[in-house]
């Protein structure tokens, strides 16, 4: 409790000495997870304020949203008498439906479905240090610690399950045991991940700047990492010292 | 006549061309989809140019994710205990699959998950101004990009596995099969905003905002509220 109080202190002191510059940026642009087979989109809020001239606070609040992978399961190949066959068997939504209940879409209207999703929503906060500092352009590099939620939901499937009365399956071409069983998981849970990453900004008139940002979050338990490239722009509240 | 009116409107045009105001605005909101009766955070950045005082010009970029209700009761906890580590808790039609790590531990299980991202256009007319509060209706057109995999419903099945263990029998088990619907739709949308604003200080006006965003083609509505920043250029 006492460590905390006085990080907190020392943090506090370090942020209110030499008040010159503070910004809220916004962030928008894309990410990818999983080994990059997850490609998606970040959106963020986020406050800056420089500790001294070449160290800035920043803190930040972003959702990404990333899906995709396994889609190529869907794709039909050939047709068969009329029906589509698809790269391994797929099972009748249909046919279970008439028998339970509800009224299946497989897939609905619309594209070819993404099969993995996960939605994050991470605040982080860390430190901006700008090496290069020019009059229209400023170089920085990043270091950030994330806390993040998230929730993926993945569609699990196996192409070696025999169901019970293979009849209600569509099956074409294929053996019952070669049938794909879809299933859908979810899981829902919190990570602590580790962020760096290097981005420029660019001046285009007093109170706004642009950024652009190449940041990567390494994640300490189940969540893969997560890389995010993002424009910002930045809206800068100037305060000049008093001398 | 015709030249008259005109020249009426044009006057009018250049009395009200007086203020040219431009902003970034800010929101972020709890966004119901009503499709499948998901929630979550929408997130959005706006730049917004006032051409006359009553009337200006909105761009927006937006992302959303939701999630469904708790469905956890339905699962027996055996089957959803299956953490990298807990794999012998596993059912084995879970086993050797392409995830890494399998199932993850969890309390919480959504009935689906939703994101959407889009942009829009839209027209703003200033309904009320003064030097502290300002509300503004917005009208407009855009397009959304919208993700679903939900769990339609769960069935109860008898499953075996064909693959041969080292014992060389077949196992059979009682699995739980939650049917997925996935969806990924590309939809024009219209959508209509109303805000209020009190002005801090000359830079920063803080409000609340409120929208409906209707999507035609699959007859779905999005609605939310919540907090709006908005920073005057």
């Amino acid at each position: 409790m006492k460590k905390i109080i006085i990080l907190v202190l020392v943090t506090k002191s370090l942020i209110l000495s030499g008040q010159s510059e503070s910004y809220l940026s916004f962030i928008f642009g894309n990410s990818f997870t999983g080994y990059g087979d997850l490609p998606g989109q970040t959106f963020g809020i986020g406050y800056g304020k420089s500790i001294k001239k070449r160290i800035h606070f920043y803190s930040l609040f972003y959702q990404s949203n990333c899906n995709g992978r396994f889609e190529d399961i869907y794709l039909p190949t050939k047709t068969i008498f009329g029906k589509t066959n698809t790269t391994v068997g797929v099972f009748d939504l249909f046919s279970i439906a008439n028998s339970n209940k509800g009224n299946f879409k497989y897939p609905t209207n619309g594209d070819i479905s993404k099969v993995f999703m996960t939605n994050n929503k991470s605040i982080s906060t860390g430190l901006r240090l700008y090496p290069i500092i020019s009059k229209s352009i400023d170089i920085f590099v990043e270091g950030r610690m994330n806390i993040s939620k998230l929730e993926s939901t993945f569609i699990n499937f196996t192409n070696f399950v025999n169901v019970n009365d293979a009849k209600s399956w569509l099956n074409i071409g294929f053996q019952p045991s070669d049938v794909a069983l879809h299933t859908m998981v979810q899981a829902n849970y919190l990570d602590l991940g580790l962020g760096y990453g290097i981005g420029l900004r660019y001046k285009i008139m007093e109170k706004l700047k642009l950024e652009f940002a190449a940041s990567y979050v390494e994640y300490r338990y189940d969540a893969d990492n997560l890389s995010t490239y993002t424009l910002g722009l930045q809206y800068a509240f100037i305060k000049k010292n008093k001398k | 006549m015709k030249q008259i009116t005109i020249q009426l409107l044009i006057l009018i045009f250049c009395i009200e061309a007086q203020s040219q105001e431009s902003a970034l605005r800010y929101q972020a909101s709890i966004n119901n989809f009503n499709i499948y009766d998901m929630t979550g955070l929408r997130q959005s950045l706006s730049y917004q140019h006032f051409a006359t005082k009553k009337i200006g010009l909105r761009g927006t970029v937006y992302l959303a994710s939701g999630r469904g209700k708790d469905v956890s009761g339905e699962f027996e906890k055996n089957y959803v205990l299956a953490a990298l580590k807990n794999l012998e808790n596993t059912p084995i039609y879970f086993r050797g699959n392409r995830i890494p790590g399998g199932l993850v531990n969890f309390d919480r299980i959504a009935q689906g998950l939703v994101q959407d991202k889009g942009f829009f256009i839209q027209m703003v007319y200033s309904l009320y101004q003064n030097k502290k509060l300002s509300s503004n209706l917005a009208l407009g057109y855009g397009k959304s990009f919208l993700e679903i995999n939900y769990r339609e419903s769960v069935i109860k099945t008898n499953v075996s596995s064909s693959k041969i263990d080292l014992f060389g029998g077949i196992n059979i088990e009682d699995l739980i099969i939650p049917l997925p619907v996935m969806t990924s739709v590309r939809n024009a949308l219209v959508s209509l905003d109303y805000d209020i604003t009190y002005r801090l200080n000359e830079n920063i006006d803080l409000g609340l905002s409120c929208y409906t965003m209707t999507d035609f083609d699959v007859f779905s509505l999005n609605n939310g509220i919540g907090l709006l920043l908005k920073l005057n250029l």
